[in-house]
């Protein structure tokens, strides 16, 4: 596991008091040392979101963007820079407090859909929020309510490998949104679709945002994304070289 | 049984109900707390039906094992005790001369006592409620002819009891249950038991000749009874015998007014009156203090004995089945390996979600529970036929003198149940915390883990442990003198350390290697050097379990971080077979990629060859010794006899007899006290040994072929300190078992001998005392040689007829050794010998006849053994049927990329094939050289070179080439089926597959 290592004093600190800033990184390092060549992915990333926000990462392959996407999430650790989600810094977190953080405060959609087979399309998007603690009764109902938002509700008692991709990675995004997290990050969520149903999962998360004023940051190689979005922040060589507009200060 | 390991089995019972109960506790507490994680967990266990099988098959191994063992022990002890129940009958005490150890003292063949002791024990039995009868009787071995049938018996029981008290226990019973009158039998008429009826042909109204001293009697079969101890069978697996009231057995034998031992039947039946034994036996000696008699109370000792047999068999076999155990536990880690590497990306995700590291333990636990409730339950089951399995092995072995009643009870099943699903339980909450660590970004995108360059900060922690842990084991091993400890500890040290660079940034490779190497370096110093660098200490049958599991354990990480050597071998091979390099290649770097799995599944089959190496090679060194063709010491015929009916000029008897004496070359008298009838120290000792002593005359001397090892200077030749003993009563000769004060096992027969200075085949004279524990008379001797074991008949410490005589006046027995001449039939001068001196109750032996069947019983239980330690062959052959059942569905992109860029269908299977074989190779490989030199290590170590001396290492190449064979042959066919699977793998899926 790698070591999380605290920002250097030097390294200058998000203003906390900014307005309605739901994510804010500054300095942000990342080097994936193999033991041969240090590959630097992340080399000084400063990104502001908004709550809300609906925000698409963008740029080639390699670029950084999911090591971005980790790097926020807290999935991974980063080498240098601060990074505050909803005000809390996740590096001084230990591993169950970020955990728990996760359960309650995030949501994730994956490329690969990443459900659990043996658990039922209720039972998946159930289950952060009994991760989070929330009643077994209670996380059920909010379950059903989650996949009737998707559109899934009658295929509540089907397993992953009985629903077709699409409805798949509808699933993983009812899953996403049921414990009403604060940030839903996606990873190429419409990268293992075809056009139809990508267009119907790009709907859908735009509606959600819409409706339930969550944050959206998505990394993704779709245009039609990146157009759907609020900003689009293109990256190159684990730098943002667009972060889309200037936030009002 | 009652207690495994001196654990009483009441009490493991109850610590492991409630560990099991505990485990239960804590997995229904997740169920209840979390049912997700018991729903995840639960449903994992169905989605892989084969691997499922597997996974169950390799979990229940332990619970096999345990069953297996307890319920051998169990029906050893059940078959022992029936038989004492049946011999004993009603039987509870018996009343002899006093002397010797009460554990072994009974009542000896012409040894009497007057009948009016009788009195004493009858005035007891009138105060004490919980006696039922007080018989006295007289018993003589006779030999016995049926002249009918022409069959003989040179040694018949015959008991004679007092007819009016044996009535009060419901008297004498036919075969068929009907009552005999013993009182009311006709002057001549006897009661033959069932055995000697059947060995002599007898029926009622056959007339039988007795022989008595230098008479002959006739007597008249009356009836035919059941064996037991009043018809003459006095011990299990013993001679049987006749019955006849007392006063015509005083009369018969010339000892009026004498008896051999008075039997006492306590309240209550057969086995009811056991539970009055302690009480009964203290009142009775109460009554006898101050007396030369004491009663012993046969029935219990007996079934205490049987008690001890069947636990001595348990835990010889679970010591012998922990080599599968530990193989077991591997496979555990090796199945949740491969679980957490199948469940990667679910687990990136859980964890992403926000799901604890405890929580993934938790889904993992649960899962291994639910394998575990079933595989053990399985394994209890076949435990318990693999026991009976054993029970009719053992039951052609020594069904002869023991027969073997296949038994198992609840409890012992209940305890392997338990015990195997706790030990199942603690190996999968270790392996779940080990699989639990993952990359979560990796995991979820189902990337190899990251490499890091240094390991992390709980690796400092755990060598910095295993320093602290390992120095104290070196301390507390030196300061115990246990070398369990001290071994266990030098071990752990450069492990310990190479975990603590490790964290320091040192290359795996050369850190792991070296500190591998040492630890083998460490196991394979001659002991002889260990002890001098770090002095000697104590070890026992444990160290070949601690040696196997650190040897094979180092010896894996050596093969594994240095297996890249199998490139140049395959460079090597690709020149002789160019098409099939592809293949190889594929072959080579798979178990390469994967150390940890490779690893696992190479130390599993290695720790199962290693033990059956080790088990073979010492096995078979110790047969060439004792079983070699001095095992006779030169004589051929062993004629053993009683000391009743004395024979006064052997070679004047068989001549007497008819028989032609031209074939006999020599003639040699041995004079025998057994290991109970005689004890032995050395002078300043507080403790006396039970030790066999035989009194030898000069021909038996002059004419054995019975080489020494060591020898008193002074001496020309061996001839000369045989010659010297058997004249001068001051001085003996020893077996080399008496010079091995270290070693494996003990037991009630051992006698050591400390500090015998030897320079090459000499040594100096030693004092010794023997001493004869009925009137506790001793006779100091000087011990100046010592017999090679080669000469493996001879057992104890031999003296001079006369030394023998003035300690020891009337023997337990007398043999007659006689050597013919070369082309001589020594079969059929031995049955000659028999029928000629049936009248003194000769019992003639081939001494090389006698060699081979013990041979074969040793050879038969070796087998058993080994068979049950083969038995975790399975174990590595189920972690090769995982590993490859599992690589087909990791590497299905792989393979219709290699199909894509022209691999052939052939070439695939083949390297799935050669996959498994190269690891089961590397795995045997491992095992047979660890055991064999572990063996030669042992074998010529200085514990055992003080008494075996052994010239060379024997190494049984044909059963070490079977283990090989089986193995990998078991392991191809394992393999068989996954390859079939990924050869015919569709391409255009393949390729598609994620």
């Amino acid at each position: 596991m790698e070591t999380v290592r605290e920002p250097s004093s030097s390294a200058s600190t998000p203003d906390a008091t900014a307005v309605d800033l739901i994510i804010q990184a500054v300095g942000v390092e990342k080097t994936y040392d193999t033991g041969k060549i240090p590959v630097p992915a992340l080399r000084g990333i400063d990104l502001q979101v908004r709550r809300g926000e609906m925000v698409a990462v963008m740029g080639p392959s390699g670029s950084g963007k999911t090591t971005l996407l980790n790097c926020l999430s807290g999935l991974d650790t980063v080498d240098a820079g601060t990074i505050l989600i909803a005000g809390r810094e996740l590096a001084r977190l230990s591993d169950n407090e970020r955990s728990e953080f996760r359960s309650r405060h995030m949501g994730f959609i994956f490329q690969l859909f990443n459900l659990i087979p043996v658990l039922t399309a209720v039972e998946n998007v159930e289950l952060p929020l009994l991760i989070a603690g929330v009643k077994p009764a209670e996380a059920r109902r909010r379950a059903i309510e989650a996949l009737e938002q998707v559109g899934l509700a009658r295929w509540a008692g089907h397993k992953p490998a009985e629903l077709s991709g699409g409805q798949q990675q509808r699933v993983a995004i009812a899953r996403a949104l049921a414990n009403q997290p604060e940030i839903v990050w996606a990873d190429e969520p419409t990268g293992n679709l075809d056009t139809q149903n990508a267009e119907e999962v790009l709907a859908l998360m735009r509606e959600l945002n819409r409706r339930n004023r969550q944050t959206f940051v998505i990394v993704t190689h779709d245009p039609r994304i990146g157009a759907a979005c609020d900003r689009v922040i293109r990256m190159q060589d684990g730098l943002i070289v667009d972060d889309g507009h200037a936030l009002a200060e | 049984m009652n207690e495994v390991f001196g654990i009483p089995m009441s009490s493991l019972a109850t610590v492991l109900a409630v560990a099991f109960f505990f485990c239960l506790a804590i997995s229904g507490a997740i169920w209840v707390r979390r049912p997700i994680l018991a729903r995840i967990g639960m449903r994992n266990i169905p989605r892989r039906r084969v691997q499922t099988a597997l996974v169950i098959v390799g979990l229940m191994l332990s619970t096999l094992i345990f069953a297996a063992a307890l319920t051998t022990g169990t029906t050893l002890n059940r078959s022992i005790t029936s038989e004492v129940y049946r011999l004993s009958g009603d039987v509870d005490e018996l009343v002899v001369p006093s002397g010797g150890e009460s554990e072994f003292a009974g009542p000896s063949p012409g040894v009497t006592f007057p009948e009016d002791v009788t009195a004493t024990i009858r005035q007891v039995a009138a105060e004490e409620p919980l006696i039922d009868a007080v018989i006295p009787a007289l018993w003589q071995p006779v030999p016995a002819l049926n002249p009918r049938t022409g069959l003989s018996e040179p040694v018949v029981n015959l008991i004679g009891l007092d007819a009016t008290a044996i009535e009060s226990i419901g008297g004498l019973r036919d075969v068929d249950g009907q009552p005999i009158d013993l009182a009311g039998l006709p002057q001549d008429g006897v009661v033959l038991g069932e055995s000697t009826a059947q060995q002599l042909d007898a029926q009622v109204g056959d007339r039988l000749t007795l022989y008595v001293e230098s008479t002959t009697v006739d007597v008249n079969v009356a009836a035919i009874a059941p064996d037991w101890v009043l018809t003459g069978t006095l011990s299990t697996g013993g001679e049987s015998g006749l019955a006849m009231p007392l006063v015509r057995a005083q009369e018969l034998l010339g000892r009026p007014g004498e008896v051999s031992f008075i039997a006492v039947s306590n309240r209550g039946d057969a086995r009811g009156g056991l539970q009055h034994s302690e009480e009964v036996t203290a009142r009775l000696n109460q009554a006898l203090e101050g007396t030369p008699y004491r009663a012993i109370p046969v029935k219990q000792r007996s079934v205490e004995q049987a008690e001890q047999a069947g636990e001595s068999f348990a835990s010889f076999f679970l010591i012998f089945g922990l080599f599968s155990v530990a193989a077991g536990l591997l496979l555990i880690f090796l199945i949740f390996a491969l679980l957490a590497a199948e469940r990667k990306p679910e687990m990136g995700t859980l964890r992403a979600l926000g799901m604890k590291r405890r929580h993934l333990v938790a889904v993992f636990l649960l899962e291994g529970l639910g394998y575990n409730l079933i595989a053990a339950l399985v394994g209890a089951v076949l435990g318990a036929l693999v026991a009976f399995g054993i029970a009719g092995i053992m039951a052609q072995l020594i069904g002869e003198f023991l027969a073997i009643e296949p038994a198992w009870r609840p409890r012992d099943l209940v305890v392997a149940y338990t015990l195997g699903v706790v030990v199942t339980f603690l190996t999968v909450a270790v392996a779940a915390w080990r699989v639990s660590r993952l990359n979560i970004v990796s995991a979820v995108r189902d990337l190899p883990e990251p490499s890091l360059p240094r390991a992390g900060r709980r690796w400092l922690v755990f060598g910095v442990l295993g320093l602290l842990l390992g120095g104290l084991m070196l301390w507390g091993g030196k300061t115990a003198d246990q070398l369990f400890l001290f071994a266990f500890g030098m071990s752990l040290l450069p492990l310990s350390l190479a975990a603590i660079l490790r964290r320091f940034g040192v290359p795996p490779r050369p850190l792991y290697s070296l500190a591998s190497a040492l630890v083998l370096a460490y196991w394979l110093l001659p002991d002889s050097l260990h002890n001098r660098l770090f002095g000697r200490m104590e070890g026992d049958i444990e160290m070949f379990f601690l040696s196997g599991v650190m040897m094979v354990a180092a010896s894996t990480v050596l093969i594994v971080w240095n297996a890249d050597v199998l490139t140049l071998l395959v460079g090597a091979f690709g020149r002789s077979f160019r098409s099939w390099l592809p293949a190889v290649k594929i072959a080579v770097a798979y178990p390469l990629a994967s150390r940890g799995r490779t690893g696992l599944t190479i130390a599993m089959f290695s720790l199962i060859i290693f033990s059956l190496v080790v088990m073979s090679t010492i096995n078979a060194n110790f047969m060439a010794l004792f079983a070699s063709d001095r095992a006779g010491a030169g004589w051929e015929i062993a004629a053993s006899k009683p000391p009743t009916n004395p024979i006064p000029d052997f070679r004047q008897a068989l001549a007497d007899a008819g028989i032609d004496t031209g074939g006999i070359t020599a003639v040699g008298r041995v004079l025998q006290m057994g290991p109970f009838q005689a004890q032995a120290r050395q002078p300043g000792d507080s403790e006396w040994s039970n030790y066999p002593v035989s009194g030898i005359d000069r021909a038996f001397a002059q004419a054995s072929d019975a080489p020494l090892q060591l020898r008193a200077s002074g001496y020309d030749s061996d001839r000369a300190v045989w010659e010297a003993v058997s004249e001068d009563p001051t001085l003996a000769i020893v077996d080399a078992n008496t010079l091995q004060s270290g070693g494996f096992g003990g037991g009630p027969v051992r006698f050591t001998i400390e500090g015998v200075e030897r320079q090459g085949s000499t040594m100096q004279p030693v004092q010794i005392e023997i001493r004869s524990p009925l009137d506790n008379r001793v006779r100091q001797l000087t011990v100046i040689g010592v017999i090679d074991p080669q000469a493996s008949m001879l057992f104890g410490i031999y003296v001079s007829e006369r030394a023998f005589q003035e300690l020891f006046p009337e023997p337990a027995s007398i043999t007659y050794y006689i050597d013919v001449a070369p082309g001589a039939d020594a079969q059929a001068l031995s049955r000659q010998i028999e029928a000629g001196l049936i009248p003194y109750g000769v019992q003639g032996t081939v001494i090389a006849d006698e060699i081979a069947e013990q041979s074969s019983i040793a050879r038969g239980f070796i087998r058993l053994i080994q068979g049950f330690m083969a038995l975790g062959l399975v174990v590595g052959i189920a972690a090769l049927g995982v590993v490859s059942f599992r690589a087909v569905v990791e590497r299905r992109h792989q393979i219709g990329t290699l199909r894509a860029i022209g691999y052939r269908q052939s070439m695939v299977a083949a390297s799935f094939l050669l996959e498994s074989t190269i690891v089961t190779a590397l795995g045997v490989l491992s095992g047979l050289v660890l055991g064999l030199l572990l063996s030669r290590l042992v074998l010529f170590s200085e514990d055992f070179n003080e008494s075996f001396q052994f010239e060379s290492l024997i190494i049984p190449w044909g059963q070490i080439a079977f283990f090989a064979g089986l193995a990998l042959a078991v392991a191809l066919l394992m393999a068989y089926v996954p390859a079939r699977q990924a050869s015919r793998v569709s391409i255009v899926e393949a390729l598609r597959y994620e």
